[in-house]
């Protein structure tokens, strides 16, 4: 059943990847990292996940755009990084 | 000539509307205030064999809990404020209290529920197999103020029906007029069609969310309501307390569409709650209960058999409608539909057969067009159909059936006031360019083809009786005391200003008094079933006439003459043979409060309904009191009749489709406020757009659990699925029965478009009928790669 109500946490917002992984680590299993939010707050609300901390990684720069392995020439040969918290439309 | 019937305005609520300072049930906030969540049925049809709340009880900021033993019973099988059998997944059993929403949610997962599943259904045509499950344990069928019955049909009911054929068997609705038999044996054509139309949540943007207290003796109630003053006495009833004790406050809804016509049972949950407690208590509504709590509108599995003569007039319709119910009383959507049939196409001969059947679903309530809607969703397409085989163009099929003011209504053939459906279509297609645009009807630029269509619809739009109530203040301002709710399309103050009119009043000396039943409010119709406009212009006419009467009356006393003598102008009473003999409204109350009597509202009509007796009495020496009940004569249904035109380019490859152009025709009589008709002709069209092609309940066959919860499981059109600009036209021809010629018209403009489009795609795809609404992209594309669907033919709830 849909409870629509979240339990409480703590939110967390890294604004760098090593801070991130740390508050992911300190945290553990009580720990959620939160991207857009589309699967994650239905979860929340219908009380699946309840966890204690959730670190948004909205403010994580590096985790965005879509970037050319070290080692190509240019023309992305190389290989390509999607970041995980890249939009479609930016 | 009409200085304000006609013209546009600013409605005086907008303003709060646009800033966020409007109120609306879930800001209102009162001290010690406590939140009450409900409790829910995990399953779709269960006996609650006992609660056990202790844990939760136990737990620092709970309150109570408040069970279907602390509320009164609503009789079977009407909806229940809470129920210990539920008949759907997610129906409220029980609301527990805490000093906020979480600590409640928190001490709900305490609470354990002692439930005995019982067998359930989702799908009529399985509940009338002979060994079918009932969605109530004491049957399968309801029966208007009778109750719950139980029907099966045979197995030889279900073995003559072909593939895909809907089978028919026993009945509780049926009526007919005409030669049926003799309509089809002179038809050149005969159509047979089986058809599915699923059923929709309200997606009102506002949830049902309430709060309530008591103070002195009285309840006071902060609600969701379509209505105000014709929402007093359910919610009294559902309380259990005298209409007189209740202050029912409701100035702004965020959409009902029929699902907040009147009071429903749960919103009297807080104040049962803060009667417990002792304290204010506020309940909001999330929008997955919504889903559950906050209606539906009734599915149909339907066949029609329809016969045309060669030239396309129709000689006789044969309907039948399985109307998938909910598990409750449900609404009429059923009979609706057929009397929307017999006035739309005015077939010469009909008869209708049908059978609401429970189910284990949300129950079941109107929704914009309930009936109305489907069925133009189901026959319009099939119009179409005809046309093409008789090589009969689509707009002229629909003029050559169209009624007129003479023709007549459903089974028993009732006259109508007013219907101008040919020279809505008339207009419609002159002004959206018709013929020109049928030269792009299956044109193919790449992967998109081009569908042109037409859609009409109907539903009644009017009903009398009502009282209407307007003071005079001695400072000369009109203060219109109106009970009609504020439901969002403004017709609260459209027809208060049918009042000001009357009187000759400029508007901006003119307050509406509104949206609290202690500020003395006349009675009023419920805002629903397209009524308002009709209804209340009549009962604001009625009193302004009656303050009229009183102004000359009190000229005559202070300037001598009679009453005849009189005339209005300038908000004031003048003379006609020497107009520098004149006395101001302004000063005419003053006269009034001193006279007393009927003046001042000491003496009122022994007609008016309790409300406005009670609102006049408390008004009594404030004013030059105009009140009266609408007695003006009525006689047959008031029909609200629209077209829709539109344009798309259906994609091929993907199915998906976008709207080019649309334009929406009203006959609602004279305009009275435009831009209010126009957002109603867009916005029914974008309800339609849904209804057509994107929204359904989707329910689990095995689990009978909802598949579909959210905005984004069961979406409704946004601005980003239509045109920046949809056109709007009316008819703008009086109805004689009104006396500023309006009748109200929300409704057909939901069904004209949903049908328009449902047409245009099957005209985009070589004139395809798909015997199913929604009509969704793997429809299409299946259709376009020659496959199966892959729903089976007549199965509802599906994905």
């Amino acid at each position: 059943m849909m409870n629509d109500m979240m339990t409480r946490f703590e939110l967390l917002q890294p604004t760098d990847l090593s801070s991130a992984l740390d508050l992911l680590s300190r945290h553990g299993a009580d720990a959620w990292p939160l991207a857009g939010g589309y699967d994650s707050f239905d979860w929340f609300k219908n009380r699946g996940k309840q966890p204690g901390f959730v670190i948004d990684l909205e403010g994580v720069d590096e985790l965005r755009g879509v970037m050319e392995l070290e080692g190509g020439d240019g023309d992305g040969g190389g290989g390509i990084t999607i970041g995980a918290m890249t939009t479609r439309s930016a | 000539m009409a200085e304000l019937i006609g013209k546009d305005f600013t409605p005086p609520d907008v303003a709060a509307k646009v800033t966020g300072r409007a109120k609306y049930a879930e800001d209102f906030r009162a001290d010690g205030m406590l939140f009450c969540r409900l409790i829910t049925s995990p399953m779709p049809h269960a006996r609650l064999r006992g609660i056990d709340a202790s844990e939760a009880l136990a737990m620092e900021g709970v309150v109570a809990i408040l069970t279907a033993d602390d509320v009164p019973e609503i009789p079977a099988p009407g909806n229940p404020i809470l129920t210990n059998t539920p008949h759907f997944v997610g129906e409220p059993v029980a609301a527990l209290a805490a000093v906020d929403e979480t600590t409640a949610q928190d001490a709900i997962r305490k609470v354990k529920l002692d439930l005995e599943p019982l067998p359930f259904v989702v799908d009529p045509l399985e509940s009338l197999r002979p060994d079918g499950p009932n969605a109530r344990e004491d049957g399968n069928t309801v029966v208007r103020r009778e109750g719950v019955r139980e029907i099966k049909w045979t197995d030889a009911d279900f073995a003559a029906a072909a593939d895909g054929e809907l089978p028919m068997g026993e009945v509780n609705n049926e009526w007919s007029y005409g030669d049926l038999e003799a309509g089809f044996r002179d038809a050149a054509l005969v159509l047979d069609e089986s058809f599915v139309t699923a059923g929709t949540s309200h997606h009102s943007m506002e949830p049902r969310s309430a709060m309530a207290y008591w103070q002195n003796g009285k309840c006071h109630v902060f609600g969701s309501s379509q209505s105000q003053s014709a929402t007093l006495g359910s919610l009294a009833r559902y309380i259990g307390i005298d209409p007189a004790d209740l202050v029912f406050v409701a100035e702004f809804c965020g959409g009902g569409f029929g699902s907040k016509g009147s009071a429903y049972p749960v919103m009297s949950i807080p104040a049962h709650m803060a009667r417990k407690t002792g304290r204010p208590v506020m309940m909001r509504i999330s929008r997955a209960e919504e889903y559950a709590i906050g209606s539906a509108r009734a599915g149909f599995q339907g066949r029609i058999r329809m016969g045309f003569t060669d030239d396309g007039r129709i000689t006789a319709v044969d309907l039948f409608i399985v109307q998938e119910n909910g598990p409750n009383s449900g609404f009429g959507d059923l009979s609706s539909a057929a009397g929307a049939v017999s006035i739309v196409y005015t077939p010469q001969a009909m008869r209708f057969r049908g059978i609401p059947v429970l189910t284990n679903t949300p129950a079941r309530g109107a929704q914009r067009g309930p009936g109305q809607n489907q069925i133009a969703c189901a026959v319009e397409p099939l119009l179409d159909k005809a046309a093409a085989q008789l090589g009969v163009d689509r707009v002229a099929i629909r003029r050559i059936n169209a009624p007129d003011s003479d023709s007549r209504y459903g089974g028993n053939q009732g006259p109508v006031t007013s219907a101008h459906l040919r020279e809505a279509l008339d207009l419609g297609a002159a002004r959206f360019g018709w013929d020109g645009r049928l030269a792009r009807s299956g044109v193919r630029r790449g992967s998109r083809v081009t569908g042109v269509a037409v859609g009409t619809a109907f539903h009644s739009a009017g009903m009398s009786g009502q009282d209407g109530l307007v003071r005079i203040a001695p400072d000369g301002k009109l203060h219109i005391h109106c009970g009609v709710g504020n439901l969002g399309t403004y017709s609260y103050a459209g027809v208060s200003r049918a009042a000001a009119e009357v009187l000759g009043y400029d508007w901006d000396n003119c307050v509406i008094v509104r949206g609290d039943s202690s500020r003395n409010l006349a009675s009023a119709s419920p805002q629903v079933g397209s009524n308002t406009t009709f209804t209340m212009t009549r009962a604001a006419y009625v009193a302004a006439v009656d303050a009229v009467e009183k102004l000359k009356a009190i000229a005559a006393m202070e300037l001598g003459g009679s009453a005849e003598d009189y005339d209005l102008g300038g908000e004031t009473v003048f003379a006609r043979a020497n107009p520098s003999r004149r006395i101001s409204y302004a000063r005419a109350a003053e006269r009034a409060v001193a006279l007393g009597g009927r003046f001042s509202g000491h003496e009122v009509p022994d007609d008016l309904n309790p409300v406005t007796a009670a609102a006049v009495a408390n008004l009594a020496g404030s004013g030059l009191i105009g009140v009266a009940r609408d007695n003006l004569h009525r006689d047959g249904t008031v029909p609200a009749l629209a077209a829709g035109f539109i344009e798309i380019e259906l994609d091929v490859e993907t199915g998906a489709f976008e709207i080019i152009d649309y334009l929406g025709v009203a006959d609602c009589g004279t305009v009275v406020h435009p831009q209010g008709l126009a957002a109603q002709v867009k916005g029914g069209a974008v309800m339609g757009f849904g209804m057509a092609a994107l929204e359904r309940h989707v329910y689990d066959r095995r689990y009978g659990v909802a598949g579909n919860i959210g905005f984004h499981q069961a979406k409704p059109p946004s601005y980003l699925d239509v045109p920046s600009h949809l056109d709007w036209a009316a008819t703008d021809i009086a109805d004689p029965q009104n006396p500023v010629g309006a009748k109200g018209v929300g409704e057909p403009l939901m069904g004209c478009s949903a049908a328009a489009l449902l047409c245009a795609i099957s005209d985009a795809l070589g004139g395809h009928y798909f015997n199913r609404i929604p009509v969704v992209p793997d429809m299409i594309v299946n259709v376009l790669a020659e496959q199966d669907q892959s729903h089976r033919p007549l199965e509802v709830n599906t994905q």
